[in-house]
C-alpha cells in the first residue's frame, strides 16, 4: 500500500479509475434508492420489474441513455454547449480526490483538502452557467442564473459551517479531521455535545446548504421541472444529458462523504469495538444514510421560492453559521482551553 | 422575536412533515401488481365486448346503436323448415347469424350496444387487457357459421323464395282460370237470363276474385303459403 501511494504514476490512474466507477455505480444505486424510497413514502412499490426490487432499471435506463441520439439544435453556442457537461462533471469527479477512505488512506491526502473540495465544487456553477448560457434557451437560462445565484450564496453558510469543523481539529486535511473524531461516536463532531456544542449547529447548517449546492429540493430551483421544463439541462439529450446527471448524484454523495468525514467521523467506526469494519463500509454507510435523507427531504418538502431561497441563505444561515463559528471558537478557547 | 419563531416553526414543520412522509414506509403499498397478480375492476367497468351468439336474434339494434360503427352484422333468413329456436327469454330467432363482427379497435366503450341489446347478449366484461400485436387482432367474430353453412342457408332460403314464386305463379294461373270459367259461366248465365225473364231480387254471384283467392293454396297442398317469403 505504501509502495502504491508513493508512486503518483501508479496510485494516480488507479484512483480516477476507481472514482470513475464508484461514480458511475453510485449514480445507478442512488436513482434506484431514490425511486424506491420515494415510492416507499407514497404508499408505492416503486420499479419491481427487473431483477429483485428492480434494481436493474436504472441499469437498462443508462444502457438508453447512451444509445439515444446527441441532439446539438440549432442556434447554441457549440463549443460551451459540448463543454459544460464535461466540466460539470470533472468538478464532482475531482472532489472525490481527498475523501479519506480509511486511517492513513486517501486518494490524495491534501493539506488543504477542506479547501481543495470547496474550490473544486465551485467549478460546477461553471459548468451550469455554461450550459445555461449556451443553450440559447430561455428555460436553461433561468435555470443556469438560479443554480450560480444559489452556489454561490450558500458557499457562504457552507464554508463559514466547514471553518467551525476546521478550527475544532485545527488542520483542513480531511484525514486529521477524521483523526480528531476518534474513539466512538459520542466524539462524532455532529453528535459530540460535550466537546463543542456549536458543532452540532454547524451540522445542521452544513447539511441545509450542502442541499442547496447540490440543487436539491427544497432547493431544486434551476431544475424546477414543473416551472422550467429540466433548468440548465433542458436541451441535452443522449449522453451528455447523462454526465450531467451522472454528476448530480456524484455530488449528492459527495455532499454525503463530505457531511460525515466533517461531521459524522468519516471512516470511524461506530463503536472502538467494531474496527475490524473497513473504513469505506463506515465512510459509504454514513454518505448514503445522508443520500437517503436527502430523498426522504425532496419527498416532503416543498420547492422554496427564489426570493425565499436567498432569505434563508443570508437572513438564516449567514447570520447563524457565524454565530457558530463566534461561540465554537470561543467556547474552545475559554472551556477547553 | 418573530424571526427566531420563524426559524424554530420552519425547522419544527419540516421535521414534522419529515416524520408522517416517514410512516407512509410503514404502510401497505396500493400498488397491485397487475400482470403478475389479478387486477381488480369496479362493478360496471365497461371492458371488452362479448356477444352470446345463443342469444343473439340478430336485430342489429346494437350496430345501429354503436356511434363508431364498430359493429358488423349480417344475417341470413331462416326458411321455416328449420327452427334456430328460442333464446334464454324466450325470443324466437329467425335469422341465421352469417357475421357478427365487433372492431374492438374502433370501440370508444360508451356502452350504448349494451343498452339497445334486447336480449342482453351483448354485454361489456371487465376484462382491459386483451392488447394485441396487430390492429387486426381487435377484430373479433362471434359468428360460427362456417361458409358453406351461409352459402347453405342462403341456397335454402332462395330455393324456398323460388318455390314460393313457383306456387304464387300456378295459383296465379289457377285462379285467373277459374275467373275466366266463371265470368263464362256468368256470360251463359246472363245469355240465358236474357232469353228467359230475369228473376226479381236474385242474389249476384260471388265475384272470382273473392272466391279464388283463398282457394288456391289448397289446390297445391305441398308448398307452403305463397306470402312467406316475402315477410
Amino acid at each position: 500500500m505504501d509502495f502504491l501511494m508513493g508512486n503518483i504514476w501508479l496510485w494516480g490512474p488507479i484512483t480516477a479509475v476507481v472514482i470513475a466507477a464508484v461514480i458511475t455505480v453510485n449514480a445507478l444505486v442512488s436513482v434506484w434508492l431514490e425511486r424506491k424510497v420515494s415510492a416507499w413514502m407514497q404508499n408505492r412499490l416503486g420499479p419491481m420489474e427487473n431483477g429483485p426490487q428492480g434494481i436493474l432499471q436504472t441499469v437498462i435506463d443508462a444502457v438508453k441513455l447512451i444509445l439515444k441520439e446527441d441532439i446539438i439544435a440549432r442556434g447554441i453556442d457549440r463549443p460551451l454547449f459540448k463543454m459544460a457537461p464535461y466540466i460539470v462533471f470533472g468538478a464532482s469527479f475531482a472532489v472525490f480526490a481527498v475523501t479519506p477512505l480509511a486511517r492513513g488512506i486517501s486518494p490524495a491526502d491534501l493539506d488543504v483538502g477542506v479547501f481543495y473540495v470547496l474550490a473544486i465544487s465551485s467549478f460546477v456553477a461553471v459548468g451550469i452557467m455554461m450550459a445555461g448560457w449556451s443553450s440559447n434557451n430561455k428555460w436553461s437560462l433561468y435555470g443556469a442564473l438560479r443554480g450560480v445565484a444559489q452556489a454561490v450564496s450558500y458557499e457562504v453558510p457552507l464554508s463559514i459551517a466547514v471553518l467551525t469543523v476546521v478550527m475544532a481539529a485545527g488542520s483542513m486535511s480531511l484525514q486529521t479531521v477524521c483523526v480528531a473524531q476518534d474513539g466512538g461516536f459520542w466524539n462524532w463532531n455532529g453528535l459530540a455535545l460535550h466537546r463543542n456544542p456549536f458543532l452540532v449547529g454547524s451540522f445542521l447548517i452544513y447539511f441545509i446548504a450542502s442541499l442547496a449546492e447540490v440543487n436539491r429540493t427544497p432547493f431544486d430551483l434551476p431544475e424546477a421541472e414543473s416551472e422550467l421544463v429540466g433548468g440548465y439541462h433542458t436541451e441535452y439529450s443522449g449522453m451528455r444529458f447523462a454526465l450531467f446527471f451522472l454528476a448530480e448524484y456524484a455530488n449528492m454523495l459527495a455532499a454525503g462523504i463530505l457531511a460525515s468525514v466533517l461531521f459524522l467521523g468519516g471512516w470511524q467506526p461506530l463503536l472502538p469495538a467494531l474496527d475490524f469494519v473497513p473504513g469505506p463500509v463506515w465512510l459509504f454507510g454514513k454518505a448514503y444514510f445522508f443520500v437517503v435523507v436527502q430523498i426522504w427531504i425532496r419527498m416532503t418538502l416543498p420547492r422554496l421560492r427564489v426570493d425565499q431561497l436567498m432569505y434563508v441563505c443570508w437572513k438564516v444561515l449567514v447570520p447563524s453559521a457565524l454565530a457558530m463559528l463566534v461561540l465554537g471558537g470561543l467556547w474552545q478557547l475559554m472551556i477547553q482551553g | 422575536m418573530a424571526y427566531f419563531g420563524d426559524i424554530a416553526e420552519g425547522l419544527m414543520t419540516a421535521f414534522k412533515g419529515m416524520g408522517i412522509t416517514l410512516s407512509r414506509v410503514r404502510e401497505k403499498p396500493n400498488t397491485v401488481q397487475w400482470p403478475h397478480e389479478a387486477a381488480t375492476t369496479k362493478a360496471r367497468t365497461r371492458g371488452e365486448l362479448f356477444n352470446n351468439i345463443d342469444d343473439c336474434i340478430g336485430c342489429m339494434n346494437c350496430a345501429k346503436a354503436c356511434p363508431v360503427d364498430c359493429i358488423d352484422i349480417v344475417t341470413v333468413k331462416s326458411t321455416k323448415a328449420v327452427d334456430l329456436g328460442r333464446t334464454s327469454n324466450g325470443k324466437k330467432k329467425t335469422l341465421h347469424l352469417a357475421t357478427f363482427d365487433i372492431d374492438m379497435a374502433k370501440c370508444c366503450y360508451c356502452g350504448l350496444c349494451v343498452e339497445a341489446c334486447p336480449t342482453e347478449c351483448l354485454v361489456m366484461t371487465e376484462k382491459f387487457d386483451y392488447s394485441t400485436a396487430t390492429v387486426t387482432g381487435l377484430h373479433y367474430s362471434f359468428a360460427r357459421m362456417s361458409e358453406s353453412d351461409v352459402r347453405a342457408a342462403q341456397e335454402a332460403l332462395e330455393e324456398e323464395k323460388r318455390l314460393a314464386a313457383i306456387a304464387a305463379a300456378e295459383a296465379k294461373v289457377k285462379a285467373e282460370a277459374e275467373a275466366r270459367a266463371k265470368a263464362e259461366a256468368e256470360a251463359r248465365a246472363a245469355a240465358e237470363a236474357a232469353a228467359a225473364p230475369a228473376p226479381a231480387g236474385s242474389e249476384p254471384t260471388p265475384t272470382p276474385e273473392q272466391s279464388a283467392a283463398p282457394d288456391a293454396p289448397q289446390a297445391d297442398a305441398g308448398t307452403p303459403a305463397p306470402d312467406a317469403p316475402t315477410a
